[in-house]
């Protein structure tokens, strides 16, 4: 800027709300397309494919792929949504021995993603396992022949572990409502003479009806997702067959038709929860900052109460995470920490930082763009970038394959033509790939992260720095990221979390011979080895106790803020 | 690229000069010749003197205040005007007071003058050249307007001194810090510029977001209730010392407000809005004298309404007749009487005392009258030995009452 210019020249008229504003949006839609890419893609591929596999797939495989999904979203939904309120229930509205400590340890099972939960039971209820062995002793039965558990490769058993390992959502979220919601009501209905199950049957459940609806929709979504819990349990699900279809049979076309025809099934359940949802509003404008009064149980109710809300967390967790902790310590003692393990666990976190950078980045372009322009465009472009949380991961990879390897063509086309340079592979198979499916899985946790961090700081303070003489960007960096520091922290924790346990989009995407300790575990599960599995099982849930203890701090009830 | 700020900044602490000054106020001498005239005081010594720093030309050729020129300035939410065709001038180192009740558009409009909004018709102009107009406009960082809002809005990460100096950008730190510092100064803050907003009071953090809005030297100021989040006394005596700054400085000024004593005690001007138009736009006394509309006269004053019909040439109410040459026979109008305009003790005219308030050299007497659903309120000299209940004669002094069409 020149320093002899005089106000009396006149300051430029620019075109409406352009300059800065304008990039931000640019980037916003940016975002918004990456997500958009795998969804668009798949419905090409689908519409381009044979009709000839799709008869073979509706009458082969797509029958006991749908019955086998619908009957695990039922079952898994079903129990979460049993154990969830219970459990909240539980925590909110009687005081127990133990009850502070129940409050977050019900968190707990998050840490244990859906494969390895199945990993560890498969080995605890082996018919030579731990847990029949010792039922064997119990009662002197010499043989396994004699005696044996329900196999738990089945529908009833995977309905039971993911839903004992998924039920934490609906928790959070119910818990969250009685905390806030329920004590005026449930005081009023005490006083109108309701005894304690009236009050949880006909005041505390139809009240939690959209917190369930949020939780049970989010635990559902993971039960799509999963793929490695369902190929160990022996559950041929959706996900399972569209990745069998094209890992086993190289059946793109296949494998995308059946992807829609899971988008169908999560459009569905997203369906679902908004008429769950609807007409009932969540509260989180009248905050009760006082704690319900809880009813005091003591003595043997007490101690009922505590042992029966310890269950969830000792299947859902503890078990299994004790069984990992023993096979660890056998295997480090026997071979200590392999160098492939170290180079796995490196390839893993690189990755992740790598996906976690991207997705805090885009989603901080689309939540300040949708600041900025705070109306129809900024909010749908928004929501457009976080329409990844609902993808599947196979699905979001399944969409990936073709675009990436289009540009990958295309670039290696352009170089050879134009220059005699062959690039290959620039995408495709490589960790550039994986990161893009983590960013289009996850981008929901930065995006939202950072809209609600946003939310919370004034706009005259936007204002402020606007009229102090800074531009639309120069106010991010000065007034709002620091000021949004603790929400980006939080969201980029729980993205990184995310990614390194992430299974299914990693099995199809990863370059060849690489592996991440999800896919390590993975391998040797479906082989059937036990080398190093239970090592990089415990890894995988230590680092995924992070965000527990985050959502526990954070879900903690609102103190009073002392006001300045 | 032209920046207004670079030639601001580039002339730092230029034109202020700042005067400590003993008691309660802070007092600036401004750079502008009336200013300096005003506050020439003995201790030179601290005055800061604009000829001696080579920035002097640059701002005596741009720097002075700014007028402002709204013209027929229309801005709609789907398609909902909130302004509507609004057009007002404001001549450089004016104070212009918007009112109005909340809803009526004045907030809308001082964020389209700051830039912060788009206008859907109309132009602005700011020193005689056009910043907004429907087809393009001069983003708010380079309008050279200062803004400073109801809550403050101080930044909670920054401490008062970073505050003042985060708009000023443009000068080298040490620079920028020497100017803050002298701001802080101005509004009786030297010592606490290491305080973060929470710590300050909110006389204290109102004097910050002055100081910090005032440092770049905008060429116009604009406030949006800046007083209202203060108690009645911190109120007053923020409000004066500001305006004792401001009117010093010369800065052009619009105010925003619903508080009609603010609008009274400080503006050279009040406009009144009323759903997103102007009704009503003058001096004070033109506004609380002869209001254009009801609401304009409800707004500054307290009346008493008393509805009436139109016989003859004249309001016939229940308080008497009042002249109404400008309206039709027959027409329902309310006539507003001051409570200092009516008289007890004589007149044609008769009710009974319902209470008294003692307010003072005067008191407050509530006097029923036959027809009427509220009693009137009238002011009388003290100790004139009404009793409550007693019957009372009384009369209005007619010519000073307003008459409106009833609403």
């Amino acid at each position: 800027m020149p320093a002899g210019a005089l106000a009396s020249d006149p300051p430029r008229l620019a075109r409406q709300w352009c300059g800065g504003a304008c990039l931000w949006l640019a980037a916003s839609a940016a975002t918004a397309v990456l997500v958009l890419v795998p969804i668009v893609s798949l419905a090409i591929i689908a519409a381009g494919g044979s009709g000839d596999a799709w008869t073979h797939l509706v009458a082969n495989v797509l029958p006991a792929a749908t019955l086998n999904t619908a009957l695990l979203l039922l079952g898994v939904g079903a129990l979460t949504i049993a154990l969830g309120t219970g459990a909240a229930w539980l925590v909110t509205a009687y005081e127990f021995p133990g009850r502070r400590v129940l409050d977050w340890a019900l968190l707990l099972p998050l840490a244990v993603p859906t494969y390895i939960v199945a990993y560890a039971y498969l080995d605890l209820l082996h018919p030579i396992g731990p847990v029949q062995s010792f039922i064997r002793t119990l009662f002197g039965i010499a043989s396994p022949q004699d005696f044996r558990l329900p196999d738990v490769r089945s529908i009833p058993g995977a309905v039971i572990l993911l839903g004992f390992v998924l039920y934490p959502y609906v928790y959070l979220s119910t818990r969250a409502l009685f905390l806030i919601q329920a004590a005026g009501l449930v005081d009023a209905a005490r006083t109108l003479g309701a005894g304690q199950g009236r009050i949880f049957f006909r005041v505390a459940l139809p009240l939690a009806r959209p917190a369930i609806a949020v939780g049970a929709s989010l635990a559902l979504m993971e039960t799509l997702n999963d793929v490695g819990a369902s190929e160990f349990l022996g559950v041929r699900t959706l996900t399972l067959s569209i990745y069998s279809t094209w890992i086993n049979q190289s059946n793109l076309a296949g494998a995308a038709q059946l992807a829609l025809v899971m988008l169908a099934v999560v459009m569905l359940l997203v369906v679902i929860e908004r008429a769950a949802r609807r007409g009932q509003r969540f509260g989180t404008t009248a905050q009760r900052t006082a704690a319900p009064a809880r009813r005091r149980l003591a003595g043997w109710a007490g101690g009922a109460a505590l042992a029966l809300g310890l269950i969830p967390v000792l299947v859902g967790f503890a078990f299994p995470a004790l069984h990992l902790i023993r096979q660890a310590a056998i295997r480090l003692d026997f071979a200590g920490f392999s160098p492939r393990l170290i180079g796995e666990a490196v390839n893993t976190i690189g990755v992740s930082t790598l996906a976690t950078v991207i997705v805090i980045v885009l989603g901080v372009a689309a939540a300040y763009a949708a600041r900025i322009e705070d109306g129809r465009i900024g909010r749908g472009l928004l929501r457009a970038a976080s329409l990844g949380y609902a993808l599947p991961g196979t699905v979001v990879a399944l969409g990936l394959l073709a675009p990436l390897a289009g540009l990958d063509n295309l670039v290696d086309g352009l170089m050879s033509h134009g220059f005699g340079v062959s690039t290959g592979l620039l995408l495709s198979g490589t960790i550039a790939a994986l990161a893009y499916a983590y960013a289009v899985r996850f981008l929901a946790i930065s995006a939202g992260g950072v809209d609600a961090g946003l939310a919370k700081v004034p706009r005259r303070l936007d204002y402020s720095a606007r009229t102090l003489g800074e531009t639309v960007t120069g106010a991010f960096r000065r007034v709002h990221l620091p000021l949004i520091r603790p929400a980006l922290g939080a969201a980029a924790i729980l993205v990184f979390v995310d990614c390194m346990k992430e299974l299914p989009a990693t099995l199809l995407l990863r370059p060849l011979n690489f592996e991440t300790l999800a896919t390590h575990l993975y391998g040797e599960a479906s082989r059937g080895t036990y080398e190093d599995g239970a090592i990089a099982a415990l890894l995988i849930v230590l680092v995924g106790l992070l965000p527990v203890v985050l959502l526990a701090r954070v879900s903690r009830p609102a103190v009073p803020q002392v006001s300045p | 690229m032209r920046d207004l700020r670079g030639i601001k900044n580039a002339v730092p602490g230029a034109g202020y000069a700042f005067v400590a000054s003993s008691g309660s106020g802070w007092h600036m001498a401004g750079f502008e010749g009336r200013a300096a005239l005003r506050s020439a005081p003995s201790g030179m010594d601290q005055v800061y003197r604009p000829e001696a720093h080579e920035g002097a030309l640059i701002r005596s050729a741009g720097m002075s205040a700014a007028s402002l020129a709204v013209r027929h300035v229309t801005r709609r939410y789907g398609g909902v005007p909130a302004v509507e065709d609004v057009s007002f001038d404001v001549a450089p180192g004016e104070i212009v007071a918007l009112v109005g009740h909340s809803g009526s558009g004045k907030s809308t409009l001082l964020r389209l003058i700051a830039g912060l909004e788009a206008l859907d018709a109309g132009r602005i102009a700011i020193g005689g050249h056009d910043v907004a107009t429907p087809d393009g406009s001069v983003p708010p960082e380079k309008r050279g307007v200062g803004m400073m809002f109801q809550d403050y809005a101080l930044f909670p990460h920054l401490t008062a001194l970073r505050n003042v100096m985060f708009g000023l950008r443009a000068m080298p730190a040490s620079e920028a810090r020497a100017a803050a510092l002298r701001a802080l100064a101005r509004v009786g803050l030297a010592d606490r510029g290491g305080d973060y907003p929470h710590m300050l009071s909110g006389g204290e953090q109102q004097r910050v977001a002055l100081a910090r809005a005032l440092a770049p030297r905008p060429r116009i100021l604009l406030m949006d209730e800046p007083f209202s989040n203060l108690d009645r006394r911190t109120r007053i005596l923020v409000r004066e010392d500001t305006f004792g700054v401001l009117r010093e400085s010369g800065t052009t000024v619009v105010l925003v407000t619903h508080d009609q004593d603010d609008a009274m005690r400080v503006a050279d001007r009040i406009v009144m809005m009323q759903s997103g138009r102007i009704v009503q736009d003058g001096p004070a006394e033109e506004l609380c004298q002869r209001p254009a509309t009801l609401d304009v006269a409800r707004f500054f004053a307290d009346w008493n309404e008393v509805p009436g019909i139109c016989r003859g040439g004249s309001a016939v109410t229940p308080a008497g007749d009042f002249p109404t040459p400008s309206f039709r026979e027959g027409e329902a109008v309310v006539v507003c009487i001051r409570p200092s305009d009516i008289r007890v003790g004589t007149g044609d005219r008769g009710g009974r005392v319902v209470s008294r308030h003692y307010l003072g050299e005067t008191e407050m007497v509530q006097v029923a009258v036959d027809g009427l659903s509220q009693p009137l309120r009238v002011v009388a000299p003290s100790g004139d030995g009404l009793a409550v209940g007693s019957p009372v004669s009384f009369s209005v002094k007619a010519g000073d009452a307003l008459v409106f069409p009833a609403d």
